[in-house]
């Protein structure tokens, strides 16, 4: 996972599969990016996603309720097209949106 | 009847295999990359949900899961020995889930149903569940 800060915005970069077994770890990794603040908007780019199932989604699910606990803004990045497809299918869209 | 069978040790770490070996089992019908991605998300949920629920941490049981080509229909099925569920029904409904503090969305079989032609779960309780799976991977011609 790779970020950079562009003025107020926190750039997320994820990359390689987000399945069970990885996104523990991310989560804790993001958690604490998170938790640095100086930001007012988080966008997670999601170009380099190879692969994602439920727990992927419950990974960017569970940070889209924690930053909006801290009244943050999460936006969704270039999601692949397989990507695409599953954040559409589990509704994804409806409550972040895709820029 | 050609076929392939994988038992893993119910740990995160054998998702992504038993995903990948299924998807490459499945290539060889030349399937599109969608269809291909979509076995490969089902199968990843059926396992996940094994590796999840059905042993309650205890990772040294294990999950087997089965795959064989019949007319260019691909079948998986997904068995475990574990606790087993008590409502099908209600499992299978979208945003079901027993694991809220793990962020698990409950859309497992969702995913499933969604991504496969045919999805039948079969389970009772403390005998396991077996999910079997089925998808048309192309309309030519396949090497069975």
């Amino acid at each position: 996972m790779k970020y950079e800060m562009t003025g107020s915005s926190l750039l997320v970069h994820l990359s390689g599969d987000l399945d069970h077994q990885t996104s523990a770890s991310l989560r804790t990794t993001i958690d604490k990016l998170l938790s640095l603040g100086g930001y007012s908007e988080v966008v997670f780019d999601l170009s380099n996603v190879t692969f994602i199932d439920s727990s992927g989604i419950g990974l960017i699910l569970g940070r889209y309720k924690l930053l909006k606990s801290l009244n943050k803004t999460m936006n969704i990045k270039s999601p692949t097209p397989s990507v695409d497809k599953m954040l559409t299918v589990s509704g994804i869209y409806t409550i972040i949106r895709k820029i | 009847m050609d076929s392939i069978t994988l038992v893993i040790k119910a740990i995160s770490e054998n998702i992504s295999l038993s995903r990948t070996l299924v998807a490459a089992y499945a290539a060889r019908c030349n399937p599109s990359f969608e269809i291909i991605n979509d076995v490969k998300t089902a199968v990843s949920e059926a396992v996940t949900n094994a590796v999840i629920h059905a042993y309650n941490g205890d990772f040294d049981k294990e999950v087997s899961i089965n795959a064989h080509i019949i007319d260019n229909i691909l079948s998986v099925s997904v068995t475990d020995c574990g606790v087993g569920i008590a409502d099908v029904e209600k499992a299978t409904q979208g945003f079901y889930t027993t694991r809220q503090d793990d962020e698990c969305v409950g859309l497992g079989f969702t995913i499933m149903k969604t991504f496969m032609d045919t999805l039948e779960v079969k389970s009772t309780l403390g005998t396991g569940v077996s999910v079997i799976m089925t998808k048309r991977l192309s309309n030519g011609k396949c090497e069975e």
